[in-house]
């Protein structure tokens, strides 16, 4: 371990680590920063499907060979372990009434899993030489004259020590702890804070194992509140002939109970027949603050990549195709004095939430908020038999869903004249009022 | 505040949040350094396991009654008896 470097970097999720990869590849010394103690393993829940959607974040991901190939920006991550394919795309009622998304060709995502993808992108940036220093913090990078300050401290440390490099990337997540330290951090917008937990759940008695289900209304829990996801995944190393789990999530506003929340639903909510045979094989959490993006993410000597950048989230997919990018255009800094402009004008053009009223557009999806159960079962059973064609997908979904919705409209004014009211007012309501409600 | 380790399930999400930087990953697990931390329940807040919990270090708090009348009352209380 040295204390001068090219590169450092904090986080080694998908961005970090490809971001080490391709910067050592190339031979940059490069150090690479984790609290985690061993970096494949992931505790933080992640449905990680593959947004095969094209242009989803201005890139276009396809499975060839079983490897994941990034067709625009012309690469290819290796990938050992097993997809799902996802063909249908569900939101259901609690009165087990649905909303049905299909795509039975491409499928509309395929889960695969993050810890495969994690060993092979360390492997290879360990294998090009990089520095790996686990169980440590980023705690703070400066700019100085001619590089970038990094202060990190150890797990059991009580102090922090300084390594300096040309370049620093802030790759710890959502809530990174560099970003904060930035001026550029002032320029964004808060709106919120939700809190998750998750379960591998083996042995589920379950008629959706084709489909990513999303829960609306709140009957789903004893709280009301909050959110529940569904999705099929096969375990890290799982061998031909094991059978897919089912990773659950109950996502609800900080303070408000996401673990009761799962509890509840597999125990006593209206589909708690699934779940009676079912073991936890693995349990997750996170916490995402839901701030506006990052639209110039470099200051100084300092580029900002992956989810620290990003409204809730790039997926991991964007998370490597961000890094790479960023990671070329940092190479090119080295060589000639410059070339960020790379990285951050394709992502202002890119990833959809720096566009203005994109934001507004995914929170309306997060679900009919206002309406009463009853409403939604009503609603949803005038789409129950219907198939729409979509994939999983905050950006595109949301518009798939007003459609079929809206293509009762008529009925549902006639019939139900108070449920036709909220609907048209919920497709109106602003991103605070959706986070806030 | 203290983390219940058996309960933790090593997200890593609250290590960030902390404003004191109190809580430091060690076996990919959190642990909250007493010695930071001012208990202003964010982290605990945020957990969504609720590994994190309220252990009081100070015993000889006086617990406040949260019924109390508004202080608005309780000032009009005294007014009408003097
Ligand atoms: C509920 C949920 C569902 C999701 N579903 C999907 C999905 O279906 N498909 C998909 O592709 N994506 C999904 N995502 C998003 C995906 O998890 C992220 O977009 C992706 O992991 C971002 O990668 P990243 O490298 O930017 O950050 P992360 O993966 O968050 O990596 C950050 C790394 O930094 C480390 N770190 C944090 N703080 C510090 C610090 N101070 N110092 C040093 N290291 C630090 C962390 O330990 C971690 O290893 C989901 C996310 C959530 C929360
Ligand atoms: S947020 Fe909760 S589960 Fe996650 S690391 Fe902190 S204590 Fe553990
Ligand atoms: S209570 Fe506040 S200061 Fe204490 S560990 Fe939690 S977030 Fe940090």
């Amino acid at each position: 371990m040295k204390t001068h470097y090219d590169v450092v970097v904090i986080g080694a999720g998908p961005a970090g680590l490809m971001v080490a990869k391709e910067m050592s590849a190339a031979g940059a010394t490069v150090l690479l920063v984790d609290i985690k103690k061993e970096i494949p393993k992931v505790n933080r829940s992640c449905c990680t499907m593959l947004i095969n959607e094209p242009n989803t974040h201005g890139e276009t991901v396809r499975i060839v060979n079983n490897n994941l190939h990034f067709e625009k920006t012309g690469f290819t991550v290796p990938y050992t372990g097993k997809f799902v394919k996802l063909v249908r795309s569900v939101r259901l009622s609690p009165g087990g009434y649905k909303l049905t998304m299909v795509n039975r060709s491409e499928g509309v995502a395929h889960p695969y899993t993050k810890e495969v993808i994690l060993k092979n992108l360390l492997d290879s940036a360990v294998d090009n030489g990089t520095d790996v220093l686990t169980e440590t913090a980023g705690i703070k990078a400066e700019n100085v004259n001619g590089g970038v300050r990094v202060f990190l401290r150890p797990a059991c440390s009580r102090s922090m020590y300084e390594v300096r490099c040309k370049i620093a990337f802030a790759a710890d997540g959502v809530n990174s702890q560099i970003v904060t330290g930035l001026e550029l951090f002032k320029t964004r917008k808060y709106f919120g804070s939700f809190r998750v937990a998750s379960y591998f759940l083996d042995n589920v008695d379950y008629p959706y194992w084709d489909a990513w289900v999303t829960c609306v209304g709140k009957g789903h829990t004893r709280w009301g509140r909050g959110q529940i996801y569904m999705v099929p995944k096969f375990l890290p190393y799982a061998q031909d002939g094991d059978r897919p789990i089912l990773d659950v999530f109950c996502g609800t506003p900080c303070g408000m109970p996401a673990k009761m929340g799962l509890d509840s639903f597999i125990k006593e909510g209206p589909f708690r027949e699934w779940f009676r045979h079912a073991t936890i094989v693995h349990r997750g959490a996170c916490v995402v603050n839901f701030y506006t993006c990052i639209m110039n993410p470099v200051e100084g000597n300092i580029v900002v990549v992956g989810d620290a950048a990003a409204f809730i989230e790039t997926y991991c997919q964007a998370a490597m195709m961000y890094g790479y990018r960023a990671a070329h255009a940092a190479l090119k800094v080295l060589a000639t004095g410059r070339g960020y402009e790379d990285y951050t004008n394709f992502w202002r053009e890119s990833f959809e939430y720096c566009h203005p009223g994109e934001i507004e557009k995914a929170l309306q999806g997060f679900g009919l908020g206002q309406l009463e159960d009853e409403a939604l079962d009503y609603i949803f059973k005038l789409t129950d038999n219907e198939e729409y064609e979509g994939y999983v997908s905050e950006n595109t979904a949301p518009d798939v869903m007003k459609k079929a919705i809206m293509g009762h409209i008529d009925q549902i004014r006639r019939e139900r004249p108070d449920i036709a009211v909220v609907i048209e007012k919920h497709w109106k309501a602003s991103a605070e009022d959706i986070v806030q409600g | 505040m203290q983390v219940n380790r058996e309960i933790c399930v090593g997200c890593g999400a609250c290590v960030n949040l902390c404003p004191r930087l109190a809580i430091r990953f060690i076996d990919s697990r959190s642990y909250i350094d007493q010695q930071s931390c001012i208990e202003c329940g964010t982290c605990r807040d945020a957990c969504g396991v609720d590994a994190i919990y309220a252990d009081c270090r100070f015993p000889d708090i006086i617990m406040l009654n949260a019924t109390a009348p508004s202080f608005l009352e309780a000032q009009l209380a005294v007014c009408q008896k003097r």
